[in-house]
């Protein structure tokens, strides 16, 4: 008993001392807190300013429609991202991850599409629309700076702060997904919100963290699944399967497509194409309908 | 202590069993003329930006083996430099991640790991340290085309994966 008091006491006073003397320290121990991390989000954004540029358009407010990626007026989701819509916020954040090669590198990706299209001739007219859309909707995205104290911010990792900031689970697993580190606190933390209010997006979310899951980890709906043990592939899997857009109007295939996918219809087809083996595909179709049960429990409690 | 350890380095060492591994060299076919410019000097997000571009073109060569989440790709770049990316998304425009430490600067030669080992080049023994023991072979597949005609890939050799 006394060894281990000592041992506490020890611990403490180092853990003091590494606050004290060692900001880069002090930086990790707060990024572990979730609602700590949440609350430094709020702050940043609240102190940023987004200024539009010289001749930027006047923007009309308007109806957001999330039933077809393609149909998203990129000025018009600015606008109600302005306005502290957090559903908003996360899709604009996409919006910037979508465009971003567009925007930083316009001709290599210019000259991406057509080297892609040339060597995988079936992708080409997909490949193509992917260009000119782009073309058309991403332009919208670079009339605004956001100012961040003083510096100018990386607008996905903004948005995604404020999207958090406001409660939306889907940015925060983004944001952990983005993040070096994933504590323990903030895993269970995530696996709790996902089993309180999960809608399919965060549970393919949550999938392109679950190879991050060393630990076992009960789900919080039964008690029974260990999620570290869950397909990697079979929570997307879930997702699409209960409503999530993951079709070819979707933008999950643009990066699929971009990568070597064309050829498939959807994400569940590429991610059952991954699977190296007859078994590796039962046991993802196996899991996937476990994730889906848990989909459905969230949607009727 | 064990909290302090860099998340990527875990996912590191667990990925190490199961990831394939490739190497991508702007310096050669298929890849030569692909992102000239790029180098170890550059700034972070415009090599992640390049890696995932070279990856993307990879993966659309027809018949190559498909790089994956989870996948570690050695770059080769023009200036002779080189460094390592983890393939931590396909989903995200900075899905390919830096591997920090593993750059090596065209001057320093070597290191590194993830090379490519050609069998018609020869090869000498190493006795009971052999650092291939471990390794296995694939085919290395080559892509060319003449003027704007179609992409032809056949196999000219062997990869090792270790």
């Amino acid at each position: 008993m006394k060894k281990a008091i000592i041992v506490l006491a020890t611990l403490a006073v180092s853990t003091v001392l590494a606050i004290l003397f060692f900001p880069r320290a002090k930086r990790e121990i707060a990024n572990e807190s979730t609602s700590q991390a949440t609350e430094q989000a709020e702050q940043d954004t609240s102190k940023s300013i987004i200024e539009p540029h010289q001749g930027a358009e006047k923007i009309t407010a308007g109806a957001l429609s999330a039933a077809n990626w393609f149909s998203i007026d990129f000025t018009e989701l600015t606008h109600q991202a302005i306005n502290g819509d957090a559903s908003a916020q996360w899709t604009l954040a996409k919006a910037y991850d979508y465009c971003r090669m567009f925007i930083d590198e316009e001709e290599n990706f210019r000259k991406d599409i057509k080297t892609f299209g040339e060597m995988n001739p079936g992708s080409r007219s997909y490949l193509i629309r992917i260009e000119n859309d782009m073309e058309r909707r991403c332009p919208a995205l670079t009339r605004y700076d956001i100012d961040q104290s003083g510096k100018k911010a990386d607008p996905i990792k903004f948005w995604l702060q404020a999207s958090a900031g406001s409660g939306n689970l889907t940015a925060n697993l983004r944001l952990a997904a983005l993040s070096q580190k994933l504590s323990d606190s903030r895993r269970s933390k995530l696996i709790q919100e996902l089993g309180e209010r999960g809608q399919p997006e965060d549970f393919f979310e949550f999938g392109q963290l679950a190879h991050r899951l060393k630990e076992p980890a009960l789900d919080p709906w039964t008690k029974t699944v260990d999620l570290s043990k869950i397909h990697h592939e079979a929570w997307a899997v879930a997702a699409c399967r209960s409503g999530l857009d993951c079709s070819k109007q979707s933008s999950i295939m643009f990066y699929i497509c971009y990568m070597g996918g064309c050829r498939y219809e959807n994400y569940q087809q590429y991610a059952f194409s991954q699977a190296a083996s007859e078994s590796e595909r039962a046991r993802l179709e196996r899991d996937a309908q476990t994730i889906q049960a848990f989909i459905s429990r969230n949607r009727n409690p | 202590m064990k909290k302090r350890i860099p998340a990527l380095a875990l996912l590191l060492i667990s990925i190490v069993v199961v990831a394939a591994t490739f190497t991508i060299d702007t310096t050669k076919l298929p890849y030569l003329g692909h992102r000239t410019g790029t180098s170890i000097h550059n700034e972070p997000a415009a090599r992640m930006a390049d890696m995932r571009s070279l990856a993307g073109f990879h993966n659309n060569i027809p018949g190559v083996k498909q790089i994956v989440k989870g996948d570690i790709i050695t770059y080769k770049w023009s200036d002779g430099s080189s460094e390592k990316g983890l393939v931590d998304s396909l989903l995200r425009s900075d899905g390919v991640q830096l591997i920090p430490g593993s750059e090596t600067s065209s001057s320093s030669g070597g290191g590194g790991g993830g090379f490519t080992y050609d069998p018609y080049e020869g090869g000498g023994g190493f006795g009971e340290d052999d650092p291939f023991a471990m390794c296995f072979t694939e085919p290395r597949t080559a892509c060319i085309r003449v003027g704007g005609g179609p992409w032809e890939c056949t196999v000219v050799g062997t990869n090792i994966v270790c």
